[in-house]
């Protein structure tokens, strides 16, 4: 509920507001009784925000032109104004800067308004501040009033909007282009004359005065708004006549209300509606006051604004753990299900293969070992009786017969390239690495060139040669020695004719050769 | 600013309850949600290592019947177990005997374990020893050391390479085999080496201070 404090310069109206509905609205006359009863009323009802609402005629509306500075140069400059002029308003000023003029060095065009005597407020605010309610803000009446300015839809230059919230007082809100400029408030006394004919006596009054200020020219058309009871109208218009510059509207505060939505019935004039208008502010900021006033305001958003901190809070700390405790459940759940599976799992090795769990853990000695025996086996075939057979197979019958080997030396070799101590018999094969094994051999021999004509020696001696090269299996082969050199920088000597003995021992002198040769094995090959 | 708290008392002591509410709701239900996130975490260790246990045991199972049979098969031959030098000796002299051979010596090194890495990691779990035999030999004919050594290979139970092997004529003056008086025309000397298997030992490192 919203409470709006409704004040004339002599009575004060409460006003209950519940979102768009006026519930509730109690008048307070001035005097001790009045202000007892006042403050009985704050006493009984809820402590809730109030708004002010000032409807005074002490309240001026004034345009100053001030140079363009920044907006604490222009508070200072509003405060020397306002000390030159009203040292006692110091705390119910309102400013803004409205504009800027358009020549000369562009001064900003300051409106502010001031409450010339804030003391008339002193005896309510003094029941308020006793009994420590909660006063958001005080609003200036003409100030709220382009709210219902707007809802009349209104694009003229000149607007007057002539409302009457009191049956004492009769409010003229001037606006310019659509902005507020002015308001004056004037005293009725509906005993001496017809509210007809004193609006239509304060108009022309307004309008006079707006001219000799200059705020509207002299043949400018004005529109004016009135805004009043339904029972006035037909005094209203038989006073107020459209002229040339003058057009008159009519609304009914029925009508204004079903424009605002809000339903203000029990209100017999515009107070009613003016505090829906302040009421509906968005922003509870005011126009008016010391900031003491408000101070219980402030503790109360702080007081509120803890209690939602703490609720938000603890709404926090409970989503969280509900989300961490439906996390848990879900992984309990989890856990559950893993263990299940595990011992499901291990049901089944101890059922399959716990029976062989010594055996199982020798399959490695066991892979191992037949690996290593299989990958020894394979190489069998490198070896000498192989090597033996496959040097036969290079060497024809021919060239057998024409030589004698002497000497075979054969080992294991796992390197494509000769050693550099062939007669070392230490290097070891690793079985472990990738590497072809292949045969490295020695061959010592001669060639019987006491029994052959040169000429086949020489032929003997290249098929040797060419037989190993030309074979697949070799990869690596050294000649160190021929028993015919052919050419031209080797000398040649030989001899036919003696024994047999004698042709040996020239054979085994003359003839020798030396073949080294790396070989591949033919199962490896 | 600070006079206006002085009022607030009641908001703020039910703001600082409400925080310390928050916080053992928060404490506690995480510390909940911790032990459930281990319990879980836990349990699913166990069953990765379940798994992992039985389809260990699975594959070895299947290496197990892939291997047992040709394993026990090298028990028997002797590759698998500790060595028999006897019988390789027994073998030998029968085939010398076999065989005519005029001369045979033989000689067995110590066993040596064989260390090498590739040998590790291509036959993981497993130690490789080696015993060096030679042999040196006084032939008829060159074919004689072929028989010797097919002879050996056949009969003695064991695993065996020819490490290297040197065969040497003795009779280049004969103008063959057949005019030759000897029955030692080739001299041979070869090296085998005896290869067996046994389950890896791990060693200790010896302690330093012991030592000395």
């Amino acid at each position: 509920m919203k409470r709006i404090f409704y004040y004339s310069g002599y009575r004060l109206t409460v006003f209950h507001w519940l979102n768009e509905k006026l519930v509730d609205s109690y008048a307070f006359n001035p005097g001790e009784e009045g202000l007892e009863k006042f403050k009985t009323y704050l006493l009984a009802t809820e402590n809730t925000p109030v708004r002010i609402l000032v409807d005074l005629i002490e309240e001026d509306f004034k345009k100053e032109t001030i140079p363009h500075v920044g907006a604490a140069d222009r508070k200072n400059i509003v405060s020397r104004l306002v000390e030159r002029h009203y040292r006692k308003s110091r705390d119910y000023v309102h400013s803004k800067v409205i504009g800027r003029e358009k020549q000369g060095r562009r001064d900003d065009i300051l409106l502010y308004s001031v409450l010339s005597n804030p003391e008339i407020l002193d005896p309510w605010l003094k029941p308020i501040n006793e009994t420590g309610t909660v006063v958001s803000g005080i609003w200036s009446l003409p100030q709220v009033s382009h709210k219902v300015f707007s809802k009349l839809n209104d694009k003229s230059q000149n607007v007057l909007l002539v409302s009457q919230q009191v049956p004492s007082n009769l409010r003229q809100t001037f606006f310019k282009n659509g902005r507020f400029d002015s308001s004056r408030s004037a005293v009725v006394n509906l005993d001496d004359a017809s509210i007809g004919e004193y609006i239509s006596t304060e108009v022309d009054q307004t309008i006079r005065f707006l001219s000799n200020q200059r705020q509207i020219g002299f043949d400018e058309k004005i529109e004016v708004h009135i805004i009043c009871r339904e029972v006035d109208f037909d005094v209203i218009q038989s006073h107020c006549s459209d002229t040339n510059l003058i057009h008159y509207h009519y609304h009914n505060i029925a009508d204004i209300d079903a424009l605002f939505k809000c339903n203000t019935h029990e209100s017999e004039y515009c107070s009613g509606l003016y505090s829906f208008v302040c009421a509906a502010e968005p922003v509870p900021i005011g126009h008016y006051g010391n900031k003491s006033l408000f101070y219980r305001y402030y503790a109360y958003l702080l007081s509120h604004t803890l209690y939602a901190a703490s609720a938000l809070t603890l709404l926090i700390s409970l989503i969280l753990s509900f989300s961490f405790i439906s996390d848990s459940e879900i992984l309990d759940s989890e856990s559950i299900t893993l263990n299940d599976k595990a011992y499901s799992i291990n049901r089944d090795y101890q059922k399959k293969l716990a029976p062989l769990e010594d055996k199982l853990k020798l399959t490695d000695v066991m892979q191992s070992s037949v690996l290593f025996y299989d990958k020894v086996i394979a190489t069998k075939a490198i070896s000498p009786q192989n090597f033996m057979v496959d040097v036969s197979r290079i060497f024809n019958a021919v060239a057998m017969r024409r030589t004698t080997i002497t000497m075979l030396k054969w080992r294991q070799n796992q390197t494509n390239n000769f050693p550099t101590n062939l007669n070392s018999n230490t290097q070891l094969i690793d079985y472990g690495k990738a590497i072809e094994i292949n045969h490295l051999a020695v061959i010592d021999g001669f060639i019987r060139i006491s029994q052959n004509t040169l000429k086949e020696s020489v032929d003997t001696t290249d098929y040797i040669s060419s037989a190993f090269r030309n074979s697949e299996q070799t990869i690596k082969l050294d000649v160190e020695r021929l028993p015919v050199d052919v050419r031209p920088e080797s000398t040649i000597e030989n001899e036919k004719g003696s024994n047999v003995k004698q042709s040996l021992s020239i054979d085994q002198s003359k003839g020798k050769f030396k073949i080294k040769v790396i070989m591949k094995g033919e199962k490896s090959s | 600013m600070i006079s206006i708290f002085k009022h607030l008392h009641k908001e703020l002591v039910i703001f600082l309850i409400s925080i310390v509410i928050a916080t053992i709701i928060i404490v506690f239900s995480s510390s909940w949600h911790q032990s459930s996130l281990e319990n879980r975490n836990n349990a699913n260790n166990t069953l990765n290592q379940a798994t992992s246990r039985y389809y260990t045991g699975i594959n070895r199972k299947q290496v197990l019947e892939k291997y047992e049979n040709k394993y026990k098969t090298l028990k028997a031959m002797g590759v698998a177990a500790d060595e028999n030098r006897l019988q390789w000796i027994d073998a030998i002299e029968k085939a010398t005997t076999a065989h005519k051979i005029p001369y045979l010596k033989y000689a067995i090194d110590k066993q040596q374990k064989l260390n090498s890495s590739s040998l590790s990691v291509a036959f993981p779990g497993i130690d490789i020893f080696r015993s060096s035999m030679t042999l040196h030999m006084q032939l008829l004919h060159e074919g004689d050391l072929f028989s010797i050594l097919n002879t050996i290979d056949t009969n003695a139970r064991g695993l065996f390479d020819v490490q290297n092997c040197s065969l040497t004529n003795n009779n280049v003056q004969a103008e063959s085999l057949v005019d030759s008086a000897s029955n030692m025309n080739f001299a041979a000397i070869c090296t085998l080496n005896w290869y067996t298997v046994k389950k890896r030992t791990v060693s200790l490192p010896t302690n330093p201070d012991r030592r000395s």
